[in-house]
């Protein structure tokens, strides 16, 4: 039963650690937060 | 006199029917059956060659590629101008190989004047005329039109794909180089692939300066699976969504600042309905004042690329990129660009890119400015 408890808290530790790794620092940055597709009109090419 | 559309597939057909709104007189010829008629068109069947048509004005291929070089030698054999749909990367070199009898019968020949290659080679002429120098040039595209565009679409993730790297072309594997592109909604975002296109050839011979070209092609992963095998099953009638897209990038000319950017435009429609406008519109350029010279040209490589598009633009929609980092209320400091988006280990806020900066894709800054042109 302990055996079981220890790898359960180790397991838990190690995924918890890895999120925390992959948090601080496999972030995308900041994506492009406006903008994006406008339609133009054909009139208005040059 | 009259314009000929050779070939009734429904590039053939939309063709057909956009030219006869501006010009009375067109008529579609085809080897097999011509199918429904269409309002102010001609239809004829069973021409095997255009020396049994009556005297044309200019014709337009729009049947089967490899059919298109055969077409293309005998029409300007007999002086006719010419303006092809054909995109099988083979047919479109042995097409652009016909340049000498062109210019030796004094006629026009464009070559690709379809959706991609076509509309895309537009977009890029487009923006091209924005740079100074360009670097890049991408092109995707999204979609099939007929059932012999889908099964091209089928044949190219298995070929030998095309691309220009250091100013050479060179071959690589159809179905490598993946790239996500954002096309306009609702096409989103898609997975593209290298594969056997012919847009980087006719890109090179309008752009032969730019070192790097490539050009990519949208794809699901059962695309890229079952692509070495004869197609699973038989080609829906018309896709009737698509999209292309291109991408330009250099230092832009001193009037626009002369910094270094990355410039974006699409165009969605169905791509059958694309490959008519623009073959009806090169058509009609084609007659126009501003007449081609004789010899081969490619939409690429166009003047005026904005009055292509603007004849284009009933059918289909044109967009720009525009996208900004903006800091959000309440954070300071710098706004960090994505790992993958810096160069070298250590971490920099985006900074602007000058002209003369050493040009490496991973400082371009993700910062589109508005492209209104």
């Amino acid at each position: 039963m302990f055996t079981m408890l220890r790898r359960a808290v180790f397991g838990t530790v190690i995924a918890a650690l890895t999120a925390a790794v992959l948090r601080i620092f496999g972030g995308d940055g900041a994506p492009p937060q406006r903008g994006g597709w406008r339609e133009i009109d054909p009139a208005d090419l040059d | 006199m009259t314009i000929a559309v050779l070939g009734a597939g429904l590039v053939g057909r939309r063709t057909a029917e956009l030219l006869a709104r501006d010009h009375g007189d067109v008529m579609l010829a085809s080897r097999g059956q011509a199918g429904e008629s269409i309002p102010g068109v001609e239809l004829l069947r069973g021409i095997d060659h255009p020396r049994d048509l009556r005297p044309l004005r200019a014709a337009v291929l729009a049947g089967p590629s490899f059919l298109q070089v055969e077409l293309a030698e005998e029409l300007l054999d007999l002086g006719v101008p010419v303006v092809s749909t054909a995109d099988h990367p083979d047919a479109v070199r042995e097409l652009w190989n016909l340049a000498g009898k062109a210019l030796a019968s004094g006629t026009p020949l464009i070559v690709g004047a379809a959706c991609s290659p076509g509309l895309s080679s537009l977009l890029v002429a487009q923006l091209a005329r924005r740079f100074d120098r360009i670097d890049a040039i991408t092109t995707a595209r999204f979609g099939t039109g007929g059932p012999a565009c889908a099964r091209e679409h089928h044949r190219s993730m298995a070929a030998v794909a095309w691309e220009v790297e250091d100013g050479q072309s060179r071959t690589t594997r159809g179905g490598s180089g993946r790239g996500l592109v954002w096309f306009p909604e609702p096409v989103g975002a898609q997975d593209c692939y290298q594969a056997g296109l012919a847009e980087p050839f006719l890109l090179h011979q309008a752009h032969p300066d730019v070192p790097r070209i490539r050009a990519l092609q949208a794809a699901t992963r059962r695309d890229r699976a079952t692509a070495r095998l004869p197609m699973l099953r038989k080609p829906h009638a018309e896709g009737l969504l698509g999209a292309v897209w291109a991408e330009v990038r250099g230092k832009l000319r001193e009037d626009r600042g002369g910094g270094i950017e990355h410039a974006v435009m699409a165009a969605t429609a169905p791509q059958a309905t694309a490959a008519a406008a623009v073959a009806a519109a090169a058509t009609v350029e084609l007659l126009g004042d501003a007449s081609f010279a004789p010899g081969a040209h490619t939409l690429g490589a166009v003047v005026e690329p904005a009055r292509l598009l603007r004849r284009v633009g009933d059918q289909v929609r044109l967009w720009t990129h525009s996208g900004e980092i903006v800091v959000r209320p309440g954070s300071s400091g710098p706004v960090r660009a994505a790992r993958k988006w810096r160069g070298g280990s250590e971490f920099s806020p985006i900074r602007p890119i000058r002209a003369g900066d050493p040009f490496e894709q991973a400082d371009l800054p993700k910062v589109n400015r508005l492209a209104t042109d």
